[in-house]
């Protein structure tokens, strides 16, 4: 079983070098969304570049959750939103953002192999992945079934997730994501 | 046969600009893609490609200045742009240029995202920055 | 509920994911957090349309105190300088609980608090004719925290200036 009892994703995060600036727990659906994109996209960055990384790699996350959640909602329109919780943070020169959705234990396992297998790749296979995930039909929503490997191309780094039991039918699906506002350190420094 | 003309807005969902004219044959998509309904928007600009290879049967410019898509967006690029690669194997004359922002910096992904969708489909895409385009562009 | 001295990123947010809290913030309250909040309350919470006017004048009473009140403050999307605190819902079977809390100074909270005691001091006639009184008053003098259940408030000493203020209202789902 692989979902575990302790919130370890953050484990890392020492508290001395971090500022908590937000916490939710809601509906995904899109004003949530926007509210929160407005509020990263007002963080310093090197580059706009940067700035658009953390954008888009949250509306992607965030998106993930409003379809995908097994705990959902109706909103106004009769439509369906999935139900998460957001943690939002500064790190020394880095914004992370962790992000969580209930998802039924029996796909759990479908989840954890899709994951493994992205974080196995290297770049080059990530975007073969990419590229032949891409032509399956689309998922609900339109949904193109690559928003995780795109994560991890976008963040070049494996994906950070975490399993966490909720009772015998549920787990959350915990994906802990950060970038820097920096440029990395170029070589004449 | 009747040009699509969308104006684009960011709003809580980013809408984008189209601009496709049967007439000189010119199609371009700019601004950002992030869609409450991704494929209903979408539908409407295959049809209409599908007339135009099918009735007119005229060369095709398709210009793509986009600076944000989601990914369900992107699916829906490669769905276009693979109708424009059967277009081009039936016969049909087909350019496509991708424009970029060459002020900007970190963009690797996105230049990477253009590389993935030329091997995706097999087109030869034209990646132009801004810097270098013509006015006409 | 929350060990708010203690709490990092770490601990409140595994908190959250803990104890089924149906909707949560944290960070600065403007009107657009508040239009994200009603929106759960509105469709996330099981709410007998009944209800609705006195949960929203509780909500947006609540939310106000932080935005107003906190000494702990930060911009706002819009650019405006708002009160940081955390809101948590929480829906049971008879029963919602709101909670508030955020810093505040002594001399800032003493008025909510001595409002607060007043409210939990009285009894069924009192508190009857408080709500006459307040239905007389103009609409910006109503104070919506006048719930069915006692408020129950707890005061933290951060420094000699500073406490965290917490309030819960309980509001019932059937009857008075």
């Amino acid at each position: 079983m692989i979902s575990i009892d302790k919130l370890e994703i953050l484990n890392e995060l020492d508290v001395s070098n971090t500022q908590l600036l937000s916490t939710y727990e809601g509906m995904f659906d899109n004003e949530m969304i926007g509210f929160f994109s407005r509020r990263m996209v007002n963080f310093s960055y090197d580059s706009p570049g940067l700035q658009k990384k953390l954008i888009v790699s949250f509306i992607e996350l965030a998106q993930n959750v409003g379809y995908y959640s097994a705990d959902k909602q109706n909103d106004f329109n009769g439509k369906i939103v999935g139900v998460g919780a957001l943690l939002l943070g500064l790190r020394d020169s880095n914004v992370f953002f962790c992000i969580a959705n209930k998802v039924l234990n029996s796909e759990l396992n479908v989840l954890q192999r899709k994951c493994e297998l992205i974080n196995s790749l290297n770049r080059e296979q990530l975007r073969e992945l990419k590229r032949n995930n891409r032509n399956l039909i689309p998922g609900t929503n339109g949904g193109a079934h690559i928003g995780l490997i795109m994560i991890a191309l976008i963040t070049n780094k494996p994906l950070h997730i975490q399993y966490f039991k909720v009772d015998d039918t549920m787990s959350y699906f915990i994906i802990y994501v950060e970038l820097s506002k920096k440029r990395a350190a170029t070589d004449n420094e | 046969m009747k040009n699509i003309y969308i104006k684009g807005s960011h709003d809580s969902y980013f809408i984008p600009t189209v601009d496709f004219n049967a007439d000189t044959g010119v199609c371009e998509i700019s601004g950002e893609s992030y869609l409450e309904e991704t494929i209903k928007f979408y539908n409407p600009l295959f049809e209409w490609l599908n007339e135009y290879f099918t009735v007119l049967k005229k060369e095709i410019t398709f210009k793509i200045k986009l600076t944000y898509f989601n990914t369900s967006s992107s699916k829906c690029i490669v769905d276009m742009l693979n109708m424009l690669k059967a277009y081009e194997n039936s016969g049909g004359k087909v350019v496509i240029n991708w424009y970029y922002d060459d002020n900007e910096e970190d963009i690797e992904e996105e230049l990477d995202e253009v590389e993935d969708f030329i091997l995706e489909t097999g087109l030869n895409i034209n990646i132009i920055p801004f810097s270098k385009a013509n006015k006409a562009d | 509920m929350i060990d708010v001295k203690e709490s990092s990123p770490k601990d409140l947010f595994e908190t959250i994911l803990r104890e089924h809290i149906n909707i949560s913030y944290t960070g600065p309250f403007d009107s657009n957090v508040l239009s994200v909040l009603a929106k759960n309350i509105e469709f996330s919470l099981s709410l007998d349309p009944k209800l609705n006017k006195k949960v929203f004048k509780i909500f947006i009473e609540l939310a106000q105190n932080i935005a107003f009140y906190s000494a702990e403050r930060a911009i706002s999307t819009e650019g405006e300088n708002m009160g940081v605190g955390i809101f948590i819902i929480k829906e049971f079977d008879d029963n919602y609980i709101f909670s508030t809390g955020n810093l505040a100074t002594k001399r800032d909270i003493q008025p909510v608090m001595e409002k607060c005691n007043a409210i939990n001091s009285m009894d069924r006639e009192a508190l009857r004719e408080y709500k006459r009184q307040q239905r007389n008053l103009p609409p910006s003098e109503k104070v919506a925290l006048t719930a069915d259940n006692p408020l129950e408030y707890g005061v933290v000493k951060i420094t000699e200036e500073h406490y965290f203020y917490i309030i819960s209202v309980k509001i019932n789902k059937y009857g008075e």
